[in-house]
């Protein structure tokens, strides 16, 4: 894919051009807001990841401008300022996603990975299917190899998350997000518990296994290869 | 050009000119009556002289009006005007000193008025003349020279006293209005010291309490919140300096180290790993220290919101429970519903999840983990109980410490700013927290109202 980084400290957006080139993306950079929305009206981009605090003009603002302009590429938004309301101004300004800085590249590229594939994916299906793994969205039930398995409401919710972003990478910070209503710091390892459950009740031996973790980034739910 | 002047100066001013324009009305008022009352008396004086020369003819006839004019022309004062004038029915002159009969003289008995010609441009003169019985006519005018010096009399008495009342007021106004806004200058002083550092600085409160005094006792109370704001930074400056500089300093050293002697190629992965751990662990203490100060500020109080705790309780509880059940613990809920509360769902599910935390962590294998959480007349009751070690009465007050460990060593996993952060979520919500002895364990009790008292911004 195509991405254009706007961030105007040279040295994290070199870490983070290379980090998206060895993922196999082109990635661009822009040093300032005018000169991102320059590239980014002039040329057909799949992602931006942009900052928020830019010279010449600051981030939200050529968000804005760039969504007036009828654009609807996908926008990651990369910020030192990680309270929640400033998360909300982000996502209201025309954002697709919000990272706080400071930031681990995987957990970068996998919501890159998240917002360039939103469109293609069919949001209101009710049937999941990953391998022999089902989900019923509509009776709530999950089935393994056709056995209904009792799940809890909390670990529904953790495999819906997973099945829905199948093949992609899913970090801690995007499951806490994507499966709880709070925003707050999940202090311990409280997620790898919840996984870890998970799995000894769908993807235990002698399943083939469907969740991976990814060590440092988080895990993924994917067809056997 | 825009004159700027002092409120004591424009009050005193806008004062004086009302009093001025009032005065001036007043003044006009009595100048007017004064002149119609002078004028009516010369025209009564005309009439009574009149009546007077007409009795003289019915005793004494022509002759004796004649010799009573002559007599008044001659004890007439050279300050006055006034006119005599007795003809024949012929038209010829009798006595006095008018040589012509006025061509304008209306109708007898009608009051008329004629320049003065002895003081023109200075007075005119009233008249009036009566018919007599032979034929004969009788003209009289006396001037209204008093007229004119009574107006000038109230004129001059009027300026003078305008003049005194103008000083008077102003004076007066100045030090009046400068006394009463002394005060505002004494607040703009206490300011100007407290700008140049001295932060300890009060605005003088009288004991008064007239509107100034209110607005010192507001002005000291929002700056007291100022310097404990100003004080938690400091605070947390303070121990982010202590806390962090400790694993930065051996991260440096190891740096140092590799440097010299680079790590062998087959240990590099590990070796990175372990510092970027030690980096993230270092990020993470910074961002709670960071969150803690955000929160103690009182600002995240503009988001809250109306919150179901009996809910917000249970789901803290659902997110810890794989936790404790992978200790072999059991977590025991006890959550009633009750009325909703105003109050921020992240921050408070983030002061149960660090209180259940701390629980699971302290409590042994198979122990017990109670939540409790219901409404009482006044707010909501939060408690959160465990079956660990307890924390001994003397340590109770300081657990609440930015980076305070009850375990020395640290052996325990943690950064020491969970609790931190639950009083200070706990103070966002005008709440108290309390450590009781659960025998054996820790019970931490949460009393949150429904309603924040305005002055607790503790």
């Amino acid at each position: 894919m195509r991405i254009l980084v706007v961030e105007d400290d040279a040295d994290i957006a070199a870490f983070l051009c290379k980090g998206l080139r060895e993922a196999g993306h082109a990635a661009d950079h822009a040093a300032d807001g005018r000169n991102g929305l320059f590239l980014a009206t002039g040329e057909a981009y799949d992602a931006i990841v942009l900052d928020r605090l830019l010279p010449q003009m600051d981030g939200l603002s050529m968000l804005a401008a760039l969504r007036a302009t009828g654009s609807r590429v996908p926008v990651l938004i990369l910020s030192a300022l990680g309270q929640v309301d400033e998360r909300i101004k982000g996502l209201r300004a025309g954002g697709d996603d919000y990272v706080v800085k400071p930031f681990a590249i995987a957990e970068l590229l996998a919501r890159i990975d998240v917002i360039t594939r939103r469109g293609l994916m069919p949001v209101a299906e009710s049937r999941l299917r990953v391998a022999d793994l089902e989900l019923d969205r509509m009776a709530r039930v999950v089935k393994r190899a056709g056995e209904v398995i009792a799940l809890k409401p909390q670990e529904y919710r953790v495999l819906e998350f997973l099945m829905r972003h199948a093949g992609q990478v899913v970090t801690r910070t995007m499951l806490l997000e994507g499966v709880w209503d709070y925003h707050f710091d999940p202090q311990t390892n409280v997620i790898d518990v919840h996984l870890s459950r998970l799995r000894a009740k769908v993807d235990h031996a002698p399943w083939t296994t469907l969740i991976h973790t990814l060590r440092g980034t988080g895990y993924c739910l994917r067809e056997p290869q | 050009m825009r004159l700027r002047l002092s409120t004591s100066a424009r009050l005193t001013l806008a004062n004086s000119a009302l009093l001025a324009v009032a005065f001036g009305a007043l003044l006009l008022l009595v100048t007017w009556l004064a002149d119609r009352f002078m004028a009516g008396h010369v025209q009564e004086s005309v009439e009574a002289e009149l009546r007077i020369m007409e009795s003289e003819f019915n005793v004494d006839g022509v002759h004796g009006v004649a010799a009573l004019i002559e007599q008044r022309m001659l004890i007439v004062s050279p300050n006055h005007d006034r006119l005599y004038r007795l003809e024949g029915p012929d038209g010829s002159l009798l006595a006095g000193n008018v040589m012509a009969w006025p061509a304008k003289a209306p109708a007898p008995e009608q009051p008329f008025k004629m320049p003065s010609r002895r003081f023109p441009g200075v007075t005119v003169v009233d008249l009036r003349w009566a018919g007599l019985s032979d034929g004969s006519r009788l003209l009289v005018g006396f001037d209204e020279i008093e007229v004119a010096q009574v107006r000038g009399d109230i004129r001059r008495a009027a300026l003078w006293s305008l003049g005194a009342m103008l000083l008077i007021s102003l004076s007066a106004g100045f030090l009046l209005t400068r006394a009463a806004l002394r005060p505002v200058e004494a607040i703009r002083r206490a300011a100007q010291r407290i700008m140049e550092g001295d932060l300890k600085h009060r605005i003088p409160v009288r004991s008064g309490g007239d509107e100034f005094d209110r607005l010192g006792e507001t002005l000291n109370t929002m700056l007291d919140q100022i310097n404990r704001l100003i004080a938690s930074v400091r605070g947390a400056t303070d121990n982010i300096a202590h806390d962090l500089r400790s694993p930065l300093t051996r991260h440096r050293a190891r740096l140092e180290a590799a440097l010299r002697d680079a790590p062998p190629p087959d240990q590099l992965q590990p070796w990175i790993e372990h510092n970027l751990a030690d980096l993230d662990k270092v990020l993470a203490t910074f961002q709670s220290l960071l969150r803690i100060a955000s929160v103690e500020s009182g600002l995240l109080r503009q988001e809250f919101v109306t919150c179901d705790i009996a809910q917000l309780a249970r789901d803290a509880a659902d997110y810890i429970e794989p936790l404790a059940e992978e200790q072999q613990q059991q977590l025991v809920v006890q959550v009633t519903a009750g009325a909703p509360l105003p109050a921020h769902p992240h921050l408070l599910f983030q002061m149960l999840i660090n209180l259940l935390d701390n629980a699971v962590k302290y409590s042994p294998p198979g122990g017990a983990i109670v939540i409790d959480a219901h409404a009482t007349e006044t707010g909501w009751r939060l408690a959160v109980a465990d079956t660990g070690p307890g924390i001994p009465l003397d340590e109770r007050g300081r657990v609440f410490e930015r980076l305070y460990r009850l375990d020395a060593s640290r052996h325990t996993p943690g950064l020491g700013l969970g609790l931190s952060l639950v009083k200070a979520v706990v103070d966002l919500h005008h709440g108290t927290i309390r450590v009781e002895d659960n025998r054996p364990g820790t019970r931490i009790v949460i009393a949150l109202p429904f309603e924040s008292l305005p002055n607790d911004d503790a």
